[in-house]
């Protein structure tokens, strides 16, 4: 997106308030990526608002070097911060949100009713390996390319493909077995 | 009346590409795409984007924005040259003057 070049070119001359505009723009699909992955919204927000306060500050540290677009570069951050929150909350097991969630927090039924499937989903990419399981995450669920998840993921696309053939295949194994 | 296919050709054709080069897809994704489906409304509060500029607010932003402090670097590499500069100079004055007071005690001498 063209816009987003120009926002942090805004943001590196002084102009703090166009990163608002990148916020906008891109938090939308960053926090439902992060929410399917973690099951739940609310732990996906705090994980996108770190993100973002990482973002700003590598943008003022002059760390961005745009080799990457805004977007994949914010994918980046906020697939790596989603990955270590989804670590520590399997060490912990429960967190505040899941119980503020439990009671009661969110107002109708169509949002109860993604909340459970946000559980059911990040359950279901529970039963792979991490590596398989944000490959799947990214291509499958987020639908995009192979080429923008290598680059997320720092890997070459012949991996990307790879670990999807065996993320596919574990599925498979796993769903035959269930039967 | 415009068709689905008129207002969003590019997701269309992608999404088709995807389920055309994905043999393998059938086999595990009907329970994926209900969970697609049902977890595409999710959405970040109302006011999550005031919520995240306070947050880089309460971050602390520098002091001087990148300009300025781009400016402040340049202006403290010329000081830093400016100091140096005058140090040689006083030195070599000084040798002048050391130079100046041998001859003229050697001169005073003779």
């Amino acid at each position: 997106m063209e816009n987003l070049e120009e926002a942090v070119e805004k943001v590196l001359n002084g102009d703090s308030a166009a990163f608002g505009q990148i916020v906008e723009a891109t938090s939308p699909r960053l926090v439902r990526m992060s929410a399917r992955m973690l099951g739940s919204v609310q732990d996906a927000e705090d994980v996108v608002q770190d993100s973002y306060v990482k973002a700003y500050r590598s943008l003022q540290n002059g760390q961005f070097d745009r080799r990457a677009k805004v977007e994949t570069w914010l994918y980046r951050i906020v697939v790596n911060t989603t990955l270590d929150a989804k670590r520590s909350k399997a060490r912990s097991k429960t967190t505040a949100s899941d119980q503020l969630e439990q009671a009661g927090g969110w107002e109708s039924v169509a949002a109860a009713d993604a909340r459970v499937a946000l559980r059911e989903m990040s359950a279901w990419l529970d039963r792979l390996p991490e590596e398989q399981r944000t490959v799947l995450w990214l291509k499958t669920i987020e639908g995009l390319e192979s080429a923008e998840v290598a680059a997320i993921l720092g890997c070459s696309e012949g991996a990307v493909e790879q670990r999807l053939v065996r993320a596919r295949a574990a599925l498979r194994e796993k769903r035959s077995d269930g039967r | 009346m415009s068709t689905r296919h008129e207002r969003e050709p590019d997701a269309i054709v992608r999404e088709s590409n995807r389920h055309a080069i994905d043999p393998e897809r059938d086999a595990i994704d009907p329970e994926l795409d209900r969970l697609i489906a049902a977890t595409r409304a999710v959405a970040a509060g109302a006011d999550f984007t005031t919520r995240v500029m306070t947050a880089v607010e309460n971050e602390g932003t520098p002091m001087f924005d990148r300009p300025t402090r781009h400016a402040l670097t340049l202006a403290m590499l010329v000081a830093v040259v400016a100091l140096f500069m005058a140090e040689r100079s006083a030195r070599a004055y000084d040798d002048t003057l050391v130079s100046t007071y041998d001859e003229s005690a050697a001169e005073l001498a003779w």
